[in-house]
């Protein structure tokens, strides 16, 4: 859950129509209005992260006081709680695992929203806020939980953002070995069993 | 008796942060106390303070005769890769002086003409700008100039553990610099395992790599991630040499280039574990104190005698050595966690996960921009409410403002209130301010004291029994 105090408001008359807000919005709340004549903000979707207003080389957004739909959360109760508990288990993550340092999102929110819908990260952004603060580091868990939802390669491809499938339980034995002989002083085999442990492989294999 | 707290060099204004306002150490009641009287066996510094970056220069051009750069010609285009860090400490100009030298050296030494210079950045849109404009960049290279982010279009790089991705204008090159700094700030996350490499993963990368260092793995096998970037065919392909401001809680101890870059990296991992190891291992002895911060830039970054406020508020966690490789983690992971007992998280980074040494925190100036969870764990005191107004807005800390709002975090109307109230919470007047000083701390007298007459037990401690295993979990003995 979190709260949302402003919303994103346009300078026709300094706007160039660049897309770089489009570009960079974690939630795809901006976008080219249909007459291509100004950009377009999506209020329900915009989770007040200001990157928008950053990131505009004209300075033509400045952020106004929103007056409704200021607390967004995903509406669990909508929601058999053991189907949640079953894909965050199948994501590796624990529902109540707050899998964004900035927002405190939790993986219970994250699986909620793509029961509820969400096809790509910025559609999970969309409806939790998830990705609000820096905007960086909690972006694999939302990968994780997209690919546990089983979300289709082309919906993700709807993205700004590249598919990282990297997952270090994926590393194969062979290649494990000949890093661990390279570099030993990395852990790699000591740290994947303990991700494998508490992160992934048993509930993947449980699946 | 101690000399007066020495003004710390000055940092650039930003948009990230309000007006610049009277350092912390300009008020009364601090001292300076020097890192070499406290260690004298570390080594003298080619720069500290001032404003002569000569040496700088001297030791650039100098570093860069034992470097190979014969696979570059003249009509290359040649990237200077930068990390923005890079113009945080020491005020930033030694770093452009280094930037400066190597550029002049390729020149003389390849008569490639084409040499720009990459700056890389956090996450602010702005922010490579600022530093482009700050330290006038576009003067020193002549236009070739640009700045890159983790926002900017992605290379995909095939490494030995799958694709990662880079950020498409660094590399676009024929060849490509690594012109680094090895300041060690993080410790807890790279844990010495690689420092000179990390921009690969960092400050090079594509924000969807930035996130699997840090999420992906642990906080030791993570740093194989940009070790693997940098051995790609890709990065291969353009790499031509890497040089590196090397430092140590006296200041700047040297230039270092090599081609080799695991090279470089085992002299840099030596002189850190030796030097910043008996500094972090000192502060971690302090016993209660306040922390004052008062940087440009954000406040996990800001240093005292070299070691950044991060480094102190995760020191003594959970009773794990940072360096020690042994313990998985230096500080306490959600995924080390049982899975059952994952519930409500937030709470417990809160109560866990930081110093408990560090009684109260004053925010003279900080960025905002880099969530300090655990920080709210400990009663927090701004000087000045356009500061609180800043932090308030601030997308990665949503408790500055639940917090601010219910009185938890305080308001003071200037530094010396906030220092009264502060003291007044932790129960001590011991104080330490961060920043950006190396080569000496700016802190009381009293904490001084304390310092001084920790230092040689430290020091054994280090040498005789910490310090070899650490080595010996880095092949380095």
């Amino acid at each position: 859950m979190i709260l949302r105090e402003y919303l994103p408001d346009i300078d026709r008359s300094l706007c160039r129509k660049c897309r770089k807000c489009e570009e960079i919005c974690p939630a795809a709340a901006i976008a080219l209005a249909r007459d291509e004549k100004r950009m377009a903000v999506d209020a329900g979707r915009c989770i007040d992260c200001q990157r928008c207003m950053d990131a505009c080389p004209e300075n033509a957004i400045t952020m106004v006081p929103r007056r409704a739909g200021r607390v967004l959360q995903v509406d669990l109760s909508r929601l058999d709680p053991e189907e949640v508990k079953r894909l965050c288990r199948k994501a590796g993550l624990a529902p109540g695992e707050a899998v964004c340092a900035c927002s405190f999102i939790t993986a219970r929110e994250l699986a909620g929203a793509v029961l509820l819908g969400a096809k790509t990260p910025e559609d999970v952004c969309a409806m939790t806020g998830v990705r609000r603060g820096c905007g960086i580091y909690c972006l694999v868990n939302v990968f994780k939980i997209l690919e546990a939802g089983g979300i289709a390669p082309e919906e993700r491809k709807k993205s700004h953002l590249y598919h990282l499938p990297l997952d270090p339980l994926d590393i194969p034995e062979e290649k494990l070995r000949e890093i661990e002989a390279e570099f030993p002083q990395f852990r790699l085999r000591e740290d994947i069993s303990l991700i494998g442990k508490f992160r992934g492989r048993e509930f993947r294999e449980e699946e | 008796m101690y000399q007066p707290a020495v003004v710390p060099l000055p940092f650039m204004e930003s948009v990230y942060q309000p007006p610049l306002r009277k350092r912390a150490a300009e008020h009364p009641g601090f001292v300076s106390l020097p890192v070499r009287d406290l260690f004298p066996e570390f080594p003298e510094a080619i720069y500290c303070y001032g404003e002569d970056f000569s040496a700088i220069r001297q030791h650039t051009l100098r570093a860069l005769e034992k470097v190979d750069m014969g696979m570059i010609e003249p009509g290359h285009r040649v990237h200077l890769l930068a990390s923005e860090h890079g113009f945080s400490i020491f005020g930033g100009w030694p770093y452009r002086e280094m930037l400066g030298a190597i550029r002049d050296a390729i020149r003389e030494r390849t008569g490639c003409r084409d040499v720009r210079l990459g700056v890389a950045a956090y996450r602010g849109f702005r922010e490579s700008r600022e530093v482009i404009e700050a330290f006038r960049l576009e003067e020193l290279f002549e236009g070739k100039v640009f700045g890159f982010g983790p926002y900017d279009d992605g290379v995909a790089i095939e490494t030995e553990v799958g694709t990662l991705f880079g950020v498409k204008k660094a590399y676009d090159a024929d060849r490509f610099v690594h012109s680094y700094y090895d300041d060690p700030r993080e410790m807890y996350f790279h844990r010495f395992l690689a420092r000179s490499f990390k921009a690969f993963a960092m400050s090079y990368a594509r924000l969807e790599t930035r996130s699997a260092y840090h999420y992906s793995f642990k906080n030791r096998s993570s740093n194989f991630l940009p070790v693997a970037i940098f051995k790609s065919p890709f990065v291969q392909e353009r790499y031509a040499f890497s040089c590196i401001m090397r430092t140590s809680p006296t200041g700047i101890m040297a230039i270092d280039a090599d081609n080799d870059l695991f090279a470089l990296d085992r002299r840099v991992t030596r002189g850190h574990l030796e030097r910043f190891g008996k500094m972090q291992k000192l502060l971690e002895s302090i016993e209660a104190c306040v922390a004052i911060i008062d940087g440009g830039r954000w406040g996990y970054y800001v240093h005292a005698g070299g070691v950044t406020f991060g480094v102190l508020m995760f020191s003594n966690c959970e009773g794990h050595d940072i360096m020690d490789l042994d313990s998985p983690s230096a500080l306490m992971m959600i995924d080390e966690v049982p899975y059952e007992e994952r519930e409500d998280l937030a709470t417990r980074m809160l109560r866990t996960g930081i110093n408990p040494a560090l009684k109260a925190v004053v925010l003279n100036q900080q960025w905002a921009g880099i969530p300090f969870l655990n920080l709210f764990s400990k009663p927090i005191f701004v000087v000045g409410r356009d500061q609180m107004e800043y932090l308030r807005l601030d997308r990665a800390n949503p408790l500055f403002k639940a917090m601010g709002d219910l009185g938890v975090i305080r308001v003071a109307d200037d530094f010396q209130a906030a220092m009264r109230k502060a003291r007044r919470a932790a129960r001590t007047d011991k104080a330490l301010i961060f920043d950006g000083s190396f080569g000496h701390l700016n802190l009381s007298p009293s904490l001084a004291d304390e310092l001084v007459q920790k230092a040689p037990g430290v020091r054994k401690r280090v040498e005789e029994e910490l310090l070899p295993r650490w080595l010996r979990q880095r092949n380095l003995e």
